[in-house]
């Protein structure tokens, strides 16, 4: 703050000096940043700081119950889709939810929702992503691959517990060999 | 008429209104307002995140659950291999080593004995008052106010991922000098003793200090001795942990409950990896005559001697070009 607003007996309250403290008023006043809220009151302002707060990033998975909801996200610029509506919703349609009666998990207890491209095998892009719910990452088909977005996992209450695994939209490429294997690889968009 | 004194002491109200950025608070101060946000960092719970507790008198390093390529990863504990999603969370037991330590001692080769410079540690414990680390014997400590003021310990350990892999090596094949005129075939061999008997894919240990497992060099590989790591390896978190002022036991000290943990990630996202994975180079055939038995076939076996030089060199030169590896990387998804 500018120390020369204080003044000395005598010292004449000039225009400028009165600006000054207007700005130094002005300069004080409490804005609320990121995870902040103001509530102002006679005796003052009361900060209050959120410390959790939701970050609602590409393919954040909510589970509720036997179904889960995949927040919008994309690979290769391409919407994934649930019942062939894209996971984020449309202008007609909200966004779909993935319904497993009963959970695929493997013999440890865990499952994954993932994401399932299918490429077609010439120039290997993608024709179709959709969100699936597994027991296992592999696939057969050397056309297709999946990505998992989160795993779910038997807790000890019977319940089951997520864990998000992709922060991030994604970008997908294949590695071909002459055999018409292929590896696929992704990486954060 | 404004009296100074009232004036000053409107000035004075004003100045004590500024909001101070306090723990997790930070302030941007602007013409228009002050503007007050929480630390991004305040409750940010990303993959393999410590948790660091004073249990049952000696420390636990609890992390949030981090995935490889979407698979659990484990942590060795009395029984087996424990996955970071289970309900009862395993943990890391922290061995520690002393960064403020002389890394040892050394001869010129005037005979003088040299005392080599501790490890040192990030600048930011310096401000919490941090002894310096052993100096270079030769070197002349810069006058440092501070450095009276300053005598906290501390120490630190590093946390690992490791994931085994198929390695390799160079077998040399030498022939009969007497049948085969002495020739020299370079094989390469898969090592997967570890692969087989590893406890789980996906691993974190703790280590005082890590170094990353050496990989053969060009030198190696031309000289027929190149032997790789059956690991990869990425370091995901340095834990440092600081004394109170004037611990007890001074440089002896070990971290107990009144010590402060700080962890310094080197990763913050889930990881995939995946190894190379070149098809299996095959070996070159060495260049070998037949002369169909001229001279009850002594001709073969003179050609073939005299062709061992230069399949020596040719099989020297493919060990050096042939870059079979298994060697992994890992990127964050």
């Amino acid at each position: 703050m500018d120390l020369s607003l204080f003044v000395r007996p005598g010292q004449r309250i000039t225009a400028a000096l009165w600006n000054k403290l207007v700005a130094a008023y002005r300069g004080a006043r409490i804005l609320a940043g990121d995870g902040i809220t103001l509530r102002q009151t006679p005796d003052g302002t009361l900060i209050s700081c959120s410390v959790w707060r939701p970050w609602n990033h590409p393919f954040k998975v909510t589970l509720s119950g036997t179904s889960a909801t995949v927040s919008k996200g994309l690979i290769n610029g391409i919407e994934p889709t649930i019942k062939d509506v894209p996971i984020g919703g449309t202008e007609k349609a909200p966004p779909p939810k993935l319904q497993f009666k009963t959970p695929k998990l493997d013999k440890e207890g865990r499952g994954w929702i993932a994401v399932e491209i299918v490429c077609e095998q010439e120039k290997w892009t993608i024709e179709s992503a959709t969100i699936v719910q597994i027991d296992t990452l592999e696939t057969d088909d050397p056309a297709s691959a999946r990505h998992p977005l989160a795993m779910i996992r038997e807790q000890l209450s019977g319940s089951l517990g997520l864990f998000q695994i992709e922060y991030f939209n994604l970008q997908h490429g294949a590695s071909v060999r002459e055999s018409g294997a292929a590896r696929h690889f992704f990486w954060p968009a | 008429m404004i009296l100074a004194r009232s004036w000053n002491q409107l000035v004075s109200r004003i100045r004590a209104a500024r909001p101070l950025a306090g723990l997790g608070i930070r302030v941007i101060d602007s013409a228009s307002g002050a503007l007050v946000s929480a630390e991004p960092s305040t409750g940010f719970e990303h993959p393999w995140k410590l948790s660091v507790r004073w249990q049952e008198e000696a420390w636990r390093v609890f992390v949030r659950p981090g995935f490889v390529n979407g698979q659990d990863v484990t942590i060795s504990m009395a029984e087996g291999e424990v996955p970071l999603t289970k309900t009862e969370r395993p943990w890391l037991t922290p061995a520690w080593r002393n960064p403020l330590a002389s890394a040892g001692m050394m001869a010129t080769l005037s005979g003088e004995l040299v005392t080599l410079p501790g490890e040192g540690y990030p600048p930011f414990f310096k401000q919490l008052g941090v002894r310096d680390p052993a100096r270079d014997s030769r070197e002349v400590a810069p006058f440092d106010p501070t450095a009276s003021e300053r005598n906290r310990e501390i120490r630190a350990c590093d946390i690992v991922l490791v994931t085994p892999r198929i390695a390799t090596r160079t077998e040399l094949e030498l022939s009969d000098a007497l049948t085969a005129g002495q020739m020299v075939t370079s094989l390469r061999a898969f090592v997967n003793d570890y692969a087989r008997n590893a406890p789980a894919k996906y691993r974190l240990i703790s280590v005082p200090k890590w170094k990353p497992a050496p990989e053969p060099t060009p030198l190696d590989r031309l000289l027929g001795q190149d032997v790789e790591p059956q690991t990869d390896e990425i370091k995901v978190a340095t834990l440092w942990m600081v004394s109170p002022p004037q611990p007890p036991d001074g440089q002896e000290a070990i971290p107990d409950g009144t010590w402060v943990a700080y962890p310094q990630y080197d990763v913050f996202w889930n990881l995939a990896h995946a190894p190379r994975n070149p098809p299996p180079a095959n070996p070159a055939d060495p260049i070998r005559v037949n002369f169909g038995g001229i001279g009850l076939g002594y001709a073969d076996l003179l050609g073939n001697a005299m062709l061992a030089p230069v399949n020596d060199a040719f099989a020297a030169a493919a060990r050096f070009l042939d870059k079979t590896t298994f060697k992994g990387e890992f990127w964050t998804v």
